[in-house]
């Protein structure tokens, strides 16, 4: 092959010598030589190994990284650069978010990790993910779960970062109760953690509350032990909003990262608990439901009366052998029952098991501003109740027929303006309306029919016949407030809803309006917040709810005060729709902060919503320290390992378990080709492309001609991109 | 006398809604006439004698034998909600390996001696073990809503039941009293604990 190219070649140049002399021809034939040289490496292909994709979709795998000024000491890039090299082989792809593109702080020195991460956290969705940070965040005193949303648990996490000081000490937990009463201390749990497990130690912890130091005393630590706990009692407080300050002083030798020292909370101290004392005829899933949602309120203080045997029912055995204990009927239904503010009687027969003196304390006792919440059921609303009954005086419908297991669903009732606004406890379920329209699974009630019109109907059932009737009714009975609902179900509402959050909705609206606390606040101040910034400002944001808001206007006569300061309504940003949003900046060098809007509208008259927030205290990257604590909590919230070593191991690892063992991908393959074009990638090219025209010149030269060859010898060298 | 006539009046009174029924996953047909008998003439609790062969997650109280039954993806929601779940037999490696992995509340891997399931109804001595394998529990909030049962319990106490191999040395009337106090601590949860502090609370309240 090659000694024919030569031939042909040296005719060629022969030809040429005639036409256009030696010297001409043999320029022209070397400028050939030159050009056709690489087109003949297309005669010795190369062989090409590439990596082809088996699956038309690409898994993207998101990864936030931390850039900020403590993680720059790592080489971030070089680990982005393996993962983008090893991610083609698990048919993915990546996609990386920095701090610094998030955050404009972290230029400033600060790491605003919680709020990076959740706006990145958001973005997520369903992908898998990867975050490679020191967790340092510039408020690292505020728990992560305060600001963030765990997502899917298809992450990893690269932890970086120094290794805590040997003499750190720091609180890894504080559990205190956020609601309190004058009446009673409050307990907080507290919980440390040292860097070493070494001798025996001992710590001093304060307790402070308004910045006055409370409670003082010492935690242990066993040798051989890195963990620690004590709890501590704070002296009953007065009404209002407190802020608890939780501090560790700093033991010898800790000199840095004082700030996992101490924490700080916020707590709500209200007059006084409300005392229930719950009746149960029987132990019955409608009971027990009901007592969950009593229990886990702590604003009720409950006292139970179950029965758990009958005076008819006999255990062998001696009665020693069981757990069951007189109650003290005589002392609850003679002396104390004024000391409760509500009464439940949920399946539960007065005649059976309250002497007609203590009956007619209880009703003496609604009578005169107590409130009673009556629940059907089997046992309820026997014959001897009804009649010749103390309880008859205030039972405002008579019954027709027994208990019946007929299925049902529920109807909101009909009540006339004056009837609705003597119970607000309508207009409270009436938000709840989708929840209990849709509720299905009812089954078991009593058939009523009032016979006073001093009642508000609340809701109706209607059966499978499409008959309807009362379910839950309100009545007044002189100064008390009494709420009668015939059927046992209730409890169905907790397992077939969506959570069970309706139905602790469902009972908390009825408790309140039993309570004489009014839900229904024309004003209400939700999800306050406080974010302090690198430049000594603070960003506050908060959310206006009730049907007051629409008359908020901060132009006419509404005051917004914010930690102290009278705030112009040019400093406020509102925004109405979907929620009314009020955000602004203020400066502040408080660590709480108490929010009021007070104003007056024809439609209310005055009115005044308050509500407090912590302002959390923010470090430079620099005043941090080891925040490995911070990385541990981080993982434990996402449900993530960490991996802080062999990162290339770790993310060899991740590929392989959270994105290829996800089937929706398969791994990329390896494909081999034979290249015969392999010189276009190479520099030989611009032999043709300088060669073959410099012949073209040579060959027909003349001065027009050979302008016209210059000019394009030179566009085609300048745009050879395109060329190729 | 009285206290007979009324009892009969309660009972024909009461329609089967009333009845506690125990659900039970698998597909064995079991029946508690004797222990649903038993049930009544102690305590106010109705039990119905036939019980539901049916995996309901409606239902708050399941029982399930050898845990051979496929564990919903929503498990931790039914148990938040209000369920409780009752997992009997002798394969505990299999009750780590699915109960473990909800994660929602507190494994007790011994149920405590000062446990409400030791006082709810009958004061017990203990919870009799078998084969060294122990009963065990999950609590979310204090509440217990996953019992494990080295043993099967319900197979004992169902009707023409069949005898237990193990624990070796138990009764009818020992094993009828720990259903009794499970069947309290479901319905009546902590109740007896309310009764410990019964004079602090009203110390508050006045």
């Amino acid at each position: 092959m090659l000694i024919l190219f030569v031939v042909a070649m040296l005719l060629l140049i022969w030809r040429w010598q005639k036409k256009l002399g030696t010297t001409r021809a043999l320029l022209a034939g070397s400028c050939r030589l030159l050009a056709v040289v690489p087109l003949l490496t297309g005669l010795f292909p190369k062989t090409v190994t590439t990596t082809v994709a088996d699956s038309f979709h690409q898994q993207t795998v998101q990864v936030f990284v931390d850039d900020s000024r403590s993680m720059q000491a790592y080489n971030l890039e070089q680990l982005v650069d393996y993962l983008q090299t090893r991610c083609p082989n698990y048919a993915c792809q990546i996609q990386v978010s920095y701090l610094s593109q998030l955050r404009d702080e972290t230029a400033d020195g600060y790491s605003p990790l919680s709020l990076a991460l959740n706006e990145w956290l958001a973005t997520v969705g369903d992908d898998p993910w990867l975050i490679i940070s020191d967790a340092g965040d510039f408020q690292p005193q505020i728990p992560w779960q305060q600001s963030l949303t765990p997502i899917n648990q298809r992450g990893l996490i690269l932890g970086f970062g120094e290794v805590a000081q040997e003499t750190n000490v720091w609180l890894e937990k504080v559990d205190l109760t956020p609601l309190a009463f004058v009446t009673e201390p409050t307990t907080v749990q507290i919980r440390l953690r040292r860097a070493k497990k070494k001798n025996r130690q001992r710590v001093q912890v304060q307790v402070s509350v308004d910045d006055r130091v409370l409670v003082s005393d010492n935690a242990l630590f066993a040798a051989g032990s890195d963990l620690s706990s004590i709890t501590m009692t704070i002296p009953p407080l007065p009404q209002g909003t407190h802020l608890v300050n939780v501090k560790i002083l700093a033991v010898a030798g800790e000199t840095r990262a004082l700030w996992d020292n101490q924490r700080s909370v916020l707590i709500d101290v209200l007059a006084n608990t409300i005392g229930v004392l719950h009746l149960l005829g029987q132990p019955s899933w409608d009971g027990s439901f009901l007592r969950r949602y009593l229990k886990s309120e702590p604003k009720y203080d409950l006292i139970s009366f179950f029965i758990l045997r009958d005076p008819w029912d006999k255990s062998p055995g001696d009665d020693r052998q069981l757990s069951l204990i007189p109650f003290p009927v005589d002392q609850l239904f003679g002396t104390e029952l004024a000391n409760f503010k509500i009464v439940i009687m949920q399946n539960f027969s007065l005649s059976r098991f309250l002497q007609p003196e203590h009956q007619r304390n209880l009703v003496e006792f609604v009578e005169q501003g107590g409130a009673l919440l009556f629940i059907g059921g089997t046992r309820a609303l026997a014959s001897e109740d009804l009649r010749n009954s103390p309880l008859q005086r205030i039972l405002p419908f008579t019954v027709e027929g027994g208990y019946q297991p007929t299925a049902f669903t529920i109807q909101f009732a009909e009540p006339s303006n004056e009837a609705r606004q003597l119970a607000s406890i309508f207009d409270d379920w009436l938000e709840m309306r989708d929840e209990l329209i849709n509720f299905r699974a009812g089954q078991g009630v009593h058939r009523i029919v009032p016979t006073t019109h001093q009642h508000t109907p609340l809701l109706n059932f209607r059966d499978p016949n499409g008959q309807q009737s009362l379910l839950a009714l309100a009545s007044y009975p002189q100064q008390g407030r009494a709420l009668w609902i015939v059927s046992d179900s209730f409890w169905r509402l907790a397992m077939t809803a969506t959570d069970r959050h309706s139905y602790d909705k469902f009972w908390h609206r009825a408790m309140a309006w039993l309570a004489k606390r009014d839900l229904r606040q024309p004003l209400v101040i939700d999800n306050f917040k406080l974010q302090r910034t690198p430049t000594a400002k603070v960003q506050w944001q908060l959310e206006l709810r009730g049907p007051a808001s629409k008359y908020v206007n901060f132009t006419d006569n509404w005051q917004l005060t914010l930690c102290g300061n009278k705030i112009s309504s040019q400093a406020i940003d509102s925004q109405r729709t979907p929620r009314f949003l009020l955000r602004g900046e203020i400066k502040s060098s408080q660590r709480q902060c108490r929010v009021t809007i007070a104003g007056t509208n024809k439609a209310f008259g005055s009115l005044t919503a308050t509500s407090s927030a912590l302002l959390p205290q923010i470090y430079r990257d620099d005043q941090l320290g080891s925040t490995r604590q911070k990385l541990q909590e981080l993982a434990e919230l996402l449900t993530v390992a960490i991996h802080d070593k062999n990162y290339r191991y770790a993310v060899d690892s991740f590929l392989q378990d959270k994105v290829a063992g996800d089937h929706s991908v398969s791994p990329t393959k390896t494909k081999t080709t034979i290249d015969h074009y392999w010189f276009l990638n190479e520099p030989y090219y611009l032999l043709l492309v300088l060669f073959l025209p410099l012949e073209v010149v040579i060959r027909r030269w003349s001065f027009s001609k050979s302008l016209l060859a210059i000019a394009l010898f030179a566009t085609l060298v300048v745009r050879r991109n395109m060329f190729i | 006398m009285f206290l007979l006539r009324m009892k009969l009046l309660l009972l024909l009174s009461m329609p089967a809604l009333a009845q506690i029924e125990l659900v039970f996953i698998d597909q064995a047909e079991r029946q508690f006439t004797t222990l649903a008998r038993e049930v009544e003439r102690r305590t106010s609790i109705t039990l119905a004698s036939k019980p539901i062969v049916k995996q309901s997650w409606i239902h708050p109280w399941l029982w399930v034998s050898d845990l051979t039954f496929a564990q919903p993806r929503d498990l931790a929601t039914w148990l938040k909600r209000g369920g409780m779940l009752i997992a009997e037999g002798t394969n505990s490696t299999a009750v780590s390996k699915q109960l473990f992995s909800t994660e929602v509340g507190v494994w007790q891997s011994t149920i405590p001696l000062d446990h409400q399931l030791m006082r709810s109804f009958y004061l017990l001595d203990n919870l009799p073990s078998c084969r060294g394998k122990k009963w065990q529990g999950m609590a979310i909030g204090g509440r217990l809503v996953i019992v494990y049962i080295p043993y099967h319990l319900s197979r004992f106490l169902q009707d023409k039941g069949q005898p237990l191999t193990c624990p070796e040395t138990t009764t009818r009337e020992e094993q009828t009293r720990i259903f009794i106090n499970l069947l309290m601590v479901a319905l009546a949860t902590d109740y007896k604990k309310d009764q410990v502090h019964l004079p602090e609370i009203l110390k508050r309240l006045r």
